[in-house]
C-alpha cells in the first residue's frame, strides 16, 4: 500500500518574531514493513540554515533557523511511504511477561539488553506502583506477553474517554490515570507509564493514520493531526509490536511510523524557541491519501 | 565514634606518638606562638579579606537563598610532597578515564558491548543525555576539568568520595583562598615552599585555546553562567576574571547560520569555544525538555563541529556515584593498569549480586542517589533512621534498584582548626582538581579543603557553603612550569584583542550609574533634612524642614499623601535611611545599585567592588536605634563613599563601552534629579523660597553660589547656577552636553536602527541651554519627560529585551 503524506503546520505570531530556531521530526522512518522513498520539507519564510542529523533513536531530525521580521511560519511536510502488513506474531506463542522482563537485565548488548534501555522513568513518563497496579489485572503471572498487551490496550480502550479538552500537552500522566480522559498522547504515556512500572520495555511511537478509511470500515480517531501509539518489546522472536489504545488495534496497514523515543519530549514533531512574539496561534493539517500523487 | 572507623581518625598535623610531622612543623610553630588574641585577630582579618573579594556578598540571600556565606578557616591543609605525588598521578588517571569513559558512552558504547558497564547503569541515569550521543566531538574531549572529593582514612590513604564532572565548582574559592592566606601566614608559606597555583589557569587557558574550533587567527572563548541568581555566580566571575574570558549568561549568546555569536554592542561576535558552568538542563530548549533558558541552537552548532564546549553538556553523567565500582575493570582494561587512587567502598544496587552483598549490612553505609543530581532527600546515613523511616526508602530500593547507590561511612582525617580563639581538630575533605590538559593530564597542586563539623559523614557535609582552608602542597618543586612547556608549544597564540562588551553588560552598567546617583540624591536630601532637626527649633527652621519635605516629596522619596506628625519626624526619616522594607528609601534603592553591580560583576574592578561591599554595610540597620548625630554619621559616610566610587569611575576605568554607559546612565539620572529639584523650587512663591537652601546643599553648590552672590538665594540665580551653568559639573546644562560628547562617541555605525532619532534627541535637549529664559513648571515637567524618551531610546538600541517563547 502507497500513501501521499503532505503535513501543513502553520504558526502565526501576533508581532513579528526576529529570529526562530526549529527542530522537525517529520521524516518517516524506514524499518520492516515501511519504506520512505520520497521525503521533502517545504519551510516559509526560507530558512538561512538548514541541516539534517540523525538522533539517538534513529530518527530523522530537521534542524533549521530564520532570520529576520516574520509574522508566520509554515512547515509543510511532504512523504511517498509504502507500507508492507506484516505477518503479527500469534499472541499466544510469545514468552511470559516475566520471562521478557527478566531478559532485559543483562552485563551486555543483546537485542533484550538494548530494548531494556526503555524500560525507565522519561521526561514525561513517571515510574510508580499506581501504574504497576492499574496493569497488574491484565498480566497475571505467566500470560504470554503480547497477550498482556492486547488487553491492556483493550481495558484504557475502553475505561479512558478521548477528550481533546480534557488534557494539554503539559498534563502529567497520573492526572490523566485520576481524570480517565485524554487524547492520543496521554494514553500512549499512560500504557508506557503501566508496562513501564511492571519492568517491561516500551517505546513512543508518532506518526500517521490513513486519513479516509477504506468502504466498510470506520474512521479512525487522530487521522487529521499526527497520532501517537506505543511499541512493547515482547522478545526477541516477536521483537517490538505496536499497539494504539486509542484506536484499540494493533498497528499495521494504515498505521505509518514517523519517529521513536522514551517520551513525546524525544519525538516532538516541531519543535522551536522564537524571539520576540507575543502570543502565537497553531493550526496542523495532515493529509494521508492512498496512492501517489502529483 | 562513627560506626565503621577503625580505631581513630587520621590526624594531619601529629604521628601516633603525638609528634608533629616534618611538613607542618612551620605551621605548629606560628599556631604556639599565637596568644588567643592574635587567634581572634587573624580569623577576622580572613574574614574581611575574604568579604572584600566578594564571596559572601548576600545581597540575594532574600531573593533566591542562593550566594551563601562560606567561611575561611585561616589554618591550611598541608600535603606532604610524597602523598602529593601519589594524589597528583591518581587524579591524572582518573581525569584520562573518566574522559574515556564518557567519550565511549556518548560514542561507540565499547563499554557496553563488553560488559564493563552494566547498560542499566547508563540508561536508567537522567545525566545520561541521549541526545549528545554521535561520534562527532568537537576538541577532541569531553572532560576538560574535573574536581575531584579525597578523605584519608584511618590508616592514611587518600581515597576519592566522589567526582564532580559537570560543572566542577570549588576553584575560584581556592584561589581566593590562596590569595588571602599567602598574606596572612607569609612566614610559613615562604617556609614551606608551598607550590604556586597560579601556573594551572595558565594551562587551563592554553588547553581551552588549543582545544576551541578555531580560525587559526582569532579564538574567542566566552565563559558561560546560568546567571547572577546562581549560587556560584560569584565564583564564576571570579573563575572568568582569572582565566580572562567574558562572563556571560545564555541571553547574551545566539545562534545565526548554525555558528555561535556573543551579542556585544558592536555586533555579534563569533564564538568558538564556550566554558559550560550552567547545569545541563539550561542549555538548549531545542534538544532538552522543560528547558526554557538557554540557547537555542547550540548543541547543533556543537554537533557540526562548529563550537568547544567545556566541560561538554552530559559529562555530569561521570560523577555518577553509580560508576564508581566499576573504574578499577575499565582501568585495567583500557589502560592496563591499576587504579591509582582508591576509593570508598560504594555499590550500585542496580545489580542484584551487589545487592544481595550489602543489604543486610546497610548500617555501615550512606544511601545516595545513583545519579549526580538524584533525589533531594538524598544522601541519608542509614544508622541515623529510624525502622519507620526505612520502611519507604527500603520499598524504593525494592521498586527501582538501579536508582540507589551505597558508600561507606567513613571517617575522614582531622586537621588543626581556628575557631574564635582556639584551636580544635576538625575532620576534612579535600576538594582536588584536575584539567585534561594536551598530552598529559595534571592535578593542582592545591585546591580547596572543607571543614566538618562533628560526627556527621562527609558525604552529608553541604556542598556550596561552610568552612572552607587553603591547601598547602609542600615543596612540590617545578610540577607546573615544567608542564607548562610542554603545553605551550601545542596552544596557537592567543587571541589579541577581547570580545566587546556584551550587551546586557552595558544595561547592568547604565543602571547602575543610574542607581548610583539615585542614592546619592535621596542621602543628600536626608541629610539636609536631618540638619534642619538637630539645629534651634525656631520659624525658620520648621519653614526650611517645609522645604525639605517638599523636596523629599517632589522626589519621590516620601510618598505624597504622607503626613508626618512632628514626633514621628525622626523615625521616618531613620526609616528611609536603614529599613529595607521602605520601599523607596536608601536601603531599597542600594539594594537595586547592588543587583545591577553584581550581574555587571566582572567588569569591575576589585576596589569598586570592595565599595560595593561595604556599601551593604552601612546601611544595615544598626542594633538599637539611632539618634541624630548616629543618622548624620551614616548619612556623612554614605555621601563619602559615594564619592569614592565616582572616582574610581573617572580614574580607574578604561573609557570603554561599558565605562560609556555607566556614565550616561549617571548624567541621566543626576539631570533628572535638578529638575526635579528645580521643578519644586519653581512651584513655590516668591523668590526667596526656604526651599533653595536646601536646593543648593543637595547639589553640593552652596560654595560656589555664595561666592558668586554673598546674598540669600535667590530664585533665579539658583536657576542660573543649577540649570543653565555649563561650568558647574552638578547642573542640568552640564549632563546634557556631556551625554552629547558620549553619544557622538559611537561612531562605529552612525546610522543604524534608533541612532539617528538618538542624536537628533540629546542635540533637541541641549538646544535648550541657548535660550536663557528660565523654565516654568510645565516645561521642567517637559524636559523631565524627554529625558525619559531618551532612556527609553538608548535602551531599545542597544540592549535585548526581546520575550522568549519556547513551543
Amino acid at each position: 500500500m502507497k500513501f501521499t503524506i503532505v503535513h501543513r503546520t502553520t504558526y502565526s505570531y501576533t508581532g513579528s518574531v526576529s529570529v526562530s530556531h526549529h527542530l522537525a521530526r517529520l521524516a518517516p522512518r524506514t524499518l520492516p514493513g515501511q519504506r520512505c522513498p520520497w521525503h521533502e520539507l517545504e519551510i516559509r519564510p526560507a530558512p538561512v540554515c538548514r541541516s539534517v542529523h540523525t538522533d539517538a533513536f534513529g530518527n530523522t531530525a530537521a534542524y533549521f533557523e530564520i532570520e529576520g521580521k516574520h509574522e508566520t511560519l509554515e512547515v509543510v511536510a511532504r512523504s511517498l511511504v509504502e507500507v508492507v502488513v506484516l505477518r503479527q506474531a500469534d499472541p499466544a506463542s510469545t514468552p511470559a511477561w516475566e520471562t521478557v522482563r527478566a531478559a532485559c537485565h543483562g552485563k551486555k548488548h543483546r537485542p533484550s539488553v538494548d530494548a531494556g534501555a526503555l524500560r525507565f522513568a522519561s521526561p514525561l513518563v513517571p515510574l510508580g506502583p499506581e501504574f504497576a497496579a492499574y496493569a497488574r489485572p491484565d498480566f497475571p503471572p505467566g500470560r504470554p506477553v503480547l497477550e498482556g498487551l492486547l488487553a491492556l490496550t483493550q481495558r484504557v480502550f475502553r475505561d479512558f474517554k478521548f477528550d481533546p479538552r480534557a488534557t494539554e500537552v503539559s498534563t502529567p500522566v497520573a492526572e490523566v490515570l485520576r481524570q480517565r480522559a485524554g487524547v492520543c498522547q496521554d494514553f500512549a504515556h499512560l500504557m508506557l507509564a503501566c508496562l513501564r512500572s511492571l519492568g517491561l520495555p516500551a517505546r513512543y511511537v508518532s506518526g500517521y493514520l490513513e486519513t479516509a478509511p477504506p468502504p466498510g470500515r470506520a474512521r479512525l480517531l487522530g487521522a487529521d493531526a499526527s497520532h501517537a501509539w506505543i511499541s512493547l518489546y515482547c522478545g526477541e522472536a516477536a521483537g517490538w509490536v505496536d499497539a494504539d489504545p486509542t484506536n484499540n488495534v494493533l498497528t499495521g496497514g494504515s498505521h505509518i511510523t514517523v519517529a521513536w523515543g522514551r517520551d513525546f519530549s524525544d519525538v516532538s514533531p516541531l519543535r522551536g524557541v522564537t524571539v520576540g512574539a507575543g502570543a502565537q496561534s497553531l493550526a496542523v493539517a495532515v493529509d494521508v491519501i492512498p496512492g501517489v500523487e502529483g | 565514634m562513627m560506626a565503621g572507623a577503625v580505631g581513630g581518625a587520621w590526624q594531619e598535623m601529629t604521628d601516633a606518638f603525638g609528634q608533629c610531622r616534618p611538613h607542618w612543623q612551620p605551621l605548629d610553630a606560628a599556631l604556639h606562638a599565637w596568644t588567643p588574641d592574635e587567634r581572634g585577630a587573624l580569623g577576622l582579618a580572613a574574614g574581611r579579606m575574604i568579604e572584600d573579594l566578594g564571596t559572601t556578598f548576600n545581597v540575594f540571600s532574600d531573593v533566591n537563598g542562593a550566594g551563601q556565606p562560606y567561611e575561611l578557616d585561616p589554618i591550611p591543609l598541608v600535603i606532604p610532597p610524597a602523598d602529593w605525588a601519589r594524589v597528583a598521578d591518581g587524579l591524572a588517571q582518573r581525569v584520562r578515564l573518566l574522559d574515556g569513559v564518557l567519550s565511549d558512552l556518548y560514542g561507540p558504547q565499547s563499554l557496553l558491548d563488553k560488559g564493563l558497564i552494566p547498560p542499566d547503569l547508563v540508561h536508567s541515569n537522567p545525566a545520561f543525555l541521549p541526545y549528545m550521543g554521535g561520534s562527532n566531538r568537537s576538541g577532541g574531549r569531553s572532560l576538560v576539568f574535573a574536581g575531584c572529593d579525597l578523605v584519608r582514612s584511618a590508616n592514611g590513604m587518600w581515597m576519592v568520595l566522589g567526582d564532580h564532572t559537570g560543572t566542577p565548582g570549588g576553584l575560584g574559592q581556592a584561589f581566593e583562598n590562596r590569595n588571602v592566606i599567602s598574606n596572612l601566614l607569609a612566614g610559613p608559606f615562604a617556609a614551606l615552599k608551598v607550590a604556586p597555583l597560579g601556573g594551572f589557569l595558565e594551562l587551563e587557558r592554553a588547553t581551552l585555546n588549543a582545544l576551541a574550533v578555531g580560525r587559526r587567527d582569532e579564538v574567542n572563548i566566552v565563559f558561560l553562567t546560568p546567571g547572577f541568581r546562581h549560587a556560584s555566580y560569584f565564583e564564576h566571575a571570579y573563575k572568568a576574571r582569572l582565566l580572562g574570558f567574558p562572563l556571560v549568561e545564555p541571553a547574551d549568546l545566539t545562534v545565526r547560520e548554525g555558528r555561535l555569536f556573543l551579542k556585544t554592542l558592536a555586533g555579534l561576535r563569533r564564538v568558538d569555544g564556550v566554558v559550560c558552568r550552567i547545569d545541563q538542563d539550561g542549555i538548549d530548549p531545542l534538544e532538552h525538555w522543560g528547558c526554557s533558558d538557554g540557547v537555542p541552537g547550540l548543541i547543533q552548532v556543537w554537533r557540526s563541529g562548529n563550537v568547544m564546549l567545556a566541560n561538554m553538556p552530559g559529562s555530569g553523567f561521570a560523577s555518577s556515584p553509580a560508576l564508581m565500582p566499576f573504574l578499577p575493570r575499565i582501568c585495567r582494561d583500557w589502560l592496563g593498569e591499576e587504579l591509582k587512587l582508591p576509593f570508598v567502598e560504594t555499590w550500585w544496587l542496580g545489580q542484584a549480586e551487589s545487592r544481595q552483598r550489602v543489604m543486610d549490612q546497610l548500617h555501615r553505609f550512606v544511601l545516595l542517589a545513583a545519579a549526580p543530581a538524584g533525589d533531594p532527600r538524598l544522601p541519608l546515613r542509614w544508622s541515623a533512621l529510624t525502622p519507620a523511616a526505612r520502611k519507604p526508602w527500603l520499598a524504593a530500593i525494592e521498586q527501582r534498584p538501579h536508582d540507589f547507590v551505597v558508600q561507606a561511612e567513613v571517617r575522614p582525617s582531622e586537621a588543626p582548626s581556628l575557631a574564635a580563639r582556639s584551636i580544635r581538630q576538625r575532620p576534612v575533605v579535600w576538594r582536588a582538581f584536575a584539567l585534561n590538559a594536551p598530552g598529559q593530564p595534571l592535578a593542582l597542586p592545591g585546591g580547596l579543603a572543607r571543614v566538618g563539623d562533628g560526627q556527621q559523614a562527609p558525604q552529608l557535609w553541604p556542598n556550596q557553603s561552610g568552612v572552607t582552608k587553603d591547601v598547602w602542597v609542600a615543596e612540590a618543586g617545578d610540577y607546573l612550569p615544567r608542564a607548562q612547556q610542554q603545553i605551550q608549544s601545542a596552544a596557537p597564540a592567543r587571541h589579541s584583542a577581547a570580545p566587546e562588551v556584551p550587551s546586557r553588560i552595558a544595561e547592568q552598567l547604565f543602571w547602575v550609574g543610574r542607581y548610583a546617583e539615585r542614592v546619592e540624591l535621596a542621602t543628600r536630601l536626608l541629610r539636609v533634612t536631618l540638619r534642619c532637626l538637630s539645629g534651634e527649633a525656631g520659624r525658620i527652621q520648621q519653614a526650611q524642614l517645609d522645604a525639605c519635605l517638599a523636596l523629599l516629596t517632589g522626589c519621590a522619596l516620601v510618598p505624597e499623601a504622607l503626613v508626618i506628625p512632628a514626633s514621628g519626624m525622626l523615625k521616618t526619616l531613620a526609616s528611609l535611611i536603614h529599613d529595607p522594607l521602605a520601599g523607596s528609601g536608601i536601603p531599597a534603592l542600594t539594594r537595586s545599585l547592588l543587583l545591577n553591580a553584581s550581574a555587571a560583576r566582572d567588569r569591575l574592578s576589585d576596589d569598586t567592588w570592595r565599595f560595593f561591599n561595604r556599601l551593604e554595610g552601612i546601611v544595615n540597620p544598626p542594633a538599637a536605634s539611632p539618634d541624630i548625630a548616629e543618622l548624620l554619621h551614616t548619612l556623612d559616610t554614605l555621601v563619602l563613599h559615594l564619592a569614592a566610587f565616582a572616582g574610581m569611575q573617572a580614574e580607574n576605568m578604561t573609557r570603554g563601552h561599558g565605562w560609556r554607559f555607566l556614565e550616561l546612565g549617571r548624567r541621566l539620572e543626576r539631570a533628572l534629579g535638578g529638575l526635579h529639584l528645580l521643578r519644586c523650587a519653581a512651584d513655590q512663591v516668591g523668590d526667596e523660597s526656604p526651599l533653595l537652601d536646601p536646593l543648593l546643599e543637595t547639589c553640593d553648590s552652596v560654595m560656589t553660589y555664595r561666592r558668586r552672590h554673598f546674598s540669600r538665594p535667590r530664585l533665579d540665580a539658583v536657576t542660573d547656577l543649577i540649570f543653565f551653568d555649563r561650568s558647574n559639573p552638578r547642573s542640568v546644562a552640564y549632563q546634557i552636553a556631556v551625554i552629547c560628547v558620549e553619544i557622538a562617541r559611537f561612531t562605529t555605525t552612525p546610522d543604524f536602527g534608533l541612532m539617528p532619532r538618538i542624536r537628533a534627541h540629546a542635540e533637541g535637549l541641549a538646544a535648550r541651554f541657548a535660550d536663557a529664559r528660565a523654565p516654568q513648571v510645565a516645561e521642567y515637567v517637559a524636559l523631565n519627560d524627554a529625558l525619559e524618551v531618551f532612556s527609553d531610546l538608548l535602551t531599545q538600541h542597544f540592549f535585548s529585551h526581546s520575550v522568549r517563547r519556547v513551543y
